[in-house]
């Protein structure tokens, strides 16, 4: 039996997988601006981050006005709890990218020409990961979500050499030392993103499976 | 013998066809025209008009008198072929006795019957019990008449009973306000159930036989009136019902009051909140729920009226009623006659008969007619009462 | 205090509506009522609230506190009992119910009600539906038959009594009986339905399948519903009423109730921590 209501529940899983969609165009975006110089690219990107917010508190809305109204329990409230988790991270993951694209304006209007050092590759595992996650999000693929979170560490080794490779550049060249800076914090932010794409591939499984992942023994040695 | 035996038989049949309807008949129209002949020559003086009808009526006496005759010849002839025969018997002891063929009812060997043929006996004995007319000062023959005069009492006093006690029931208990005078008609209604039944049959012979009986005689029937045959005034089936009905009232109204109370007051709400006026309420839902009982209550007062015997004896019961209360006279349906009742009989046969020792048999077997007619009524309500709770089977809850 | 006869357009939360007349934000509308079982005892105290057009209302409250009392007055269903007496006037559009002009019977064929027990009447289920149509006065047997078939499937009743029309009504199960009872209410087309505490003795499925019936009647009606049931408040109503003591203690939009409510003594009793 369906219930009246239980409408409502599925419009909001539907609104948070077209603010995933859009976080993922938005992190691509900033990513092929990144490495295209693409400086109307970038702004879009920050101009569309403001949908992405008004998407995230439009679902934290609905979902609490449906917690106090509608007593859910079972897969409904697992539900409701991963569609206010991952709508956060989301939000968080336009953030990054949002800030992504403000350094990417800026390193373009400096002009300098800059060694990228692994960040082309880092790009491609990242939107690589964050697809994935989300299709796992909307198929339903509790499997494939589980084995993302081992991705991480190789996102987080890469993430590491271009730091160690951004502070050489730093200290060899003081005059290009801004744009290495907003290279590295480039580096970071895409770790981050990661890091939350991480988040909502264990939130897949929780939701699908009712098992909390986070910090067990698997996930803490892969990320070592 | 047999043939002959048959032969009386037939002939009895023939005495009886003539003597009751035909010659009955001729009697009731001569009854009526000789009252109309007496009032008008009691006259002391008559119109043009009356004076005819005087001679029409001496007419039409003479014409009944000539179809009379002959009946009566037949009947007299047919008597006398009766007793013609006469049967020899000798008993064990070598006397020898005889009798006429016509005083035979029965002439059977017992010890000659297989068993089949005795049980047949049996019930024919039953059934003739049952179904005719007593003989002999009621010590011999059926108690037909009295039955069916307890069953017409039981009926009308039934109908005439349940609307009046079912309305009063409902306006105690759906209309007045529940207050000191509803209190004070409950317990009158409770004591009129502890009032002997005697004081009833005094009631009902002065206000229903005396009052109302004489009241409608002296309006419809006037002539009959002055000529002392009173037709209402007196006792007679319909005001013996209505004074057992006065008897059984309280019954049928503290059941139906026990029985609209035990209605839910959720229906009685649900029916209001569809818009149904209070009367709708109680047409359509409180009267058929509380139906069984009521119904219950009419038992309960029908074996009481059926078995109540002393306010009768002074409002139209007797010994031995000529005719039923229903017949084929016009207009056959005849209230204002008195009629034979069951327990009556009892008293009767066992009190006042010539001879009681011989009665005794007869005693017996009317009071065990009596009681099994009370517990037949019983049963018939119960039975219907169960199925009208069935197909309400109240509420699983 | 408004006038009554003003009508306020309102936009009914997600309810379908035909007809172009605007919807009235009053269109029950309780004005300083007070009302006194056996003449002293007050059990209502100066409540004052308007009930919108083809929505649901639910009345909620610890128990005694008067949320049938003034359900039953709306249908003027307490003029049955001795003794009572009210102050202040109850409109509905715009017309008092206490308007000596109106006639009881004609006001409560106007409006349809669901008791707590379920009472079907002993009689047929196609005659307990009939039953407010032929105390009209209208038996043609071609309107009535249509009228079980429209308020059965209205109901949601009617694939499982179709093949018994004609048996007892009390041959159903008590989910059942409810929502034979629901169809009764609405078989004469009322324009409001007042139910109190509908699903108090049905387990969760029947309960679901009434406040599911709930839901699409307001499409049609204007519902009031007494409940003890938070989550079905919650879940059924689009406003609610917090009643404590007699008195009116908050009105507000469902959401507003169980999510941010202004009175402490509402939030305590929405969650539960009452007393
Ligand atoms: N017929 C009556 N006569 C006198 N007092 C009554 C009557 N009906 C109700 N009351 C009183 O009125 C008050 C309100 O009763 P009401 O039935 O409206 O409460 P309620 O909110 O519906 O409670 P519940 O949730 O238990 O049904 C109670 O104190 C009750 O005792
Ligand atoms: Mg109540």
């Amino acid at each position: 039996m369906k219930r009246f209501y239980q409408g409502e529940l599925e419009n909001l899983r539907t609104q948070l997988l077209v603010m995933a969609e859009r976080t993922v165009t938005n992190i691509s975006d900033a990513l092929a601006a990144l490495h295209g110089g693409d400086i109307q690219l970038a702004e879009r990107v920050i101009k569309s981050d403001d949908v992405i917010d008004e998407l995230e508190v439009a679902i934290d809305a609905e979902a609490s006005r449906y917690i106090a109204l509608r007593s859910p329990v079972a897969s409904d409230v697992r539900l409701l709890i991963v569609i206010m988790k991952v709508s956060h991270d989301l939000e968080r993951m336009a953030d990054e990218s949002t800030s992504i694209s403000k350094r990417v304006i800026r390193l373009m209007e400096s002009r300098h020409m800059l060694e990228m050092g692994m960040l082309p590759e880092l790009s491609l595992q990242a939107v690589d990961l964050v697809r994935e996650v989300v299709e796992c999000l909307v198929g339903d693929d509790s499997g494939k979500a589980e084995s993302l979170p081992m991705r991480d560490k190789e996102i987080d080794q890469m993430h590491r050499r271009n730091f160690q490779f951004f502070t050489e550049k730093v200290q060899g060249s003081p005059e290009l030392a801004s744009d290495y800076i907003d290279l590295i914090f480039i580096s970071k932010a895409i770790e981050r993103i990661c890091d939350h794409a991480t988040n909502i591939a264990e939130e897949i499984v929780y939701l699908l499976r009712g098992m909390d992942i986070r910090h067990t023994e698997k996930t803490k040695r892969a990320n070592v | 013998m047999n043939s002959q035996l048959a032969q009386v038989h037939e002939r009895r049949r023939e005495i009886h066809r003539i003597e009751r309807n035909q010659i009955g008949r001729i009697n009731e129209q001569m009854r009526r025209l000789d009252l109309d002949r007496r009032y008008l020559e009691n006259l002391s003086e008559r119109t043009v008009a009356q004076q005819m009808q005087l001679d029409r009526i001496h007419e039409r006496i003479a014409v009944l008198q000539s179809d009379f005759e002959p009946l009566a010849a037949q009947a007299a002839a047919l008597r006398r072929q009766l007793v013609e025969n006469r049967l020899e018997y000798s008993l064990a002891t070598g006397q020898v006795r005889s009798i006429t063929v016509g005083d035979l009812v029965h002439v059977y060997a017992p010890n000659q019957l297989h068993f089949l043929q005795r049980v047949v006996l049996f019930f024919q004995h039953i059934w003739s019990f049952l179904s005719e007319y007593p003989r002999e000062a009621n010590t011999e023959g059926g108690i037909w008449p009295a039955i069916f005069g307890t069953f017409i009492m039981t009926v009308l006093m039934s109908a005439a009973v349940t609307p009046f006690g079912v309305m009063a029931a409902i306006y105690l208990r759906e209309y007045a306000r529940q207050g000191l005078f509803v209190r004070a008609v409950r317990i009158a209604i409770n004591n009129l159930a502890g009032v002997p039944s005697i004081v009833f049959g005094i009631f009902g012979l002065g206000f229903f036989v005396y009052f109302m009986g004489g009241n409608i005689d002296r309006i419809f029937f006037p002539r009959a009136t002055e000529m002392g045959t009173p037709t209402f005034g007196t006792g007679g089936v319909l005001w013996a019902s209505l004074t057992l009905a006065l008897l059984t009232v309280p019954v049928v109204i503290v059941a139906t009051e026990e029985a609209l109370a035990a209605v839910s007051r959720g229906v009685r709400e649900g029916s209001l909140a569809c818009g149904a006026s209070k009367w709708q309420t109680i047409q359509y839902l409180v009267l058929p729920a509380a139906a069984p009982g009521i119904l219950t209550g009419l038992v309960l007062a029908m074996a009481r009226g059926a078995g109540e015997v002393a306010p009768l004896i002074l409002v139209g019961v007797v010994a031995f009623a000529p005719s039923l209360p229903v017949d084929g006279l016009f207009p056959f349906i005849h209230l204002e006659r008195k009629f034979m009742h069951l327990g009556f009989h009892i008293y009767d046969l066992g009190f006042q008969s010539p001879d009681s020792e011989a009665a005794q048999p007869m005693v017996f077997a009317t009071t065990l007619i009596l009681i099994l007619l009370v517990v037949a009524l019983n049963l018939a309500a119960i039975l219907i009462r169960n199925r009208l709770r069935r197909r309400y089977a109240s509420q699983a809850f | 205090m408004p006038d009554p006869a003003i009508k306020t357009a309102v936009t009914p939360q997600a309810s379908v509506t035909t007809s172009d007349v605007p919807l009235r934000a009053d269109y029950i509308s309780v004005r300083n009522f007070n009302f006194f079982y056996n003449g002293v005892h007050q059990v209502l105290f100066d409540l004052n609230l308007d009930i919108p057009e083809r929505q649901v209302t639910a009345f909620i409250g610890p128990s005694g506190c008067g949320k049938s009392t003034l359900l039953r007055n709306i249908n003027r269903m307490n003029d049955l009992i001795d003794g009572i007496r009210h102050e202040g006037d109850i409109f509905i559009d715009g017309h008092s119910i206490f308007d000596p002009d109106i006639e009881v019977i004609s006001l409560r064929k106007r409006i349809g009600m669901v008791f707590q027990k379920s009472n079907p009447f002993p009689k047929s289920i196609y005659e307990n539906i009939v039953y407010s149509l032929r105390v009209a006065g209208r038996h043609r047997k071609s309107e009535l038959d249509e009228v079980v078939e429209r308020s059965l499937h209205a109901a949601a009743l009617w694939d499982e009594v179709k093949d018994r029309l004609h048996q007892s009504a009390f041959g159903l199960s008590g989910g059942q009986m409810q929502r034979l009872c629901i169809a009764r209410a609405i078989a004469n087309q009322p324009e409001i339905i007042l139910m109190d505490e509908p699903c108090s003795a049905l387990d969760p499925i029947a309960t679901g399948k009434i406040e599911d019936l709930i839901h699409e009647l307001k499409k049609q009606f204007t519902i009031v519903i007494v409940t003890h049931n938070m989550q079905q408040a919650a879940r059924v109503s689009d406003r609610t009423a917090f009643f404590y003591l007699g008195k009116l203690i908050e009105y507000n939009s469902t959401e507003a109730i169980f999510m941010n409510p202004i009175n402490s003594q509402t939030e305590a009793y929405v969650s539960g921590r009452f007393g």
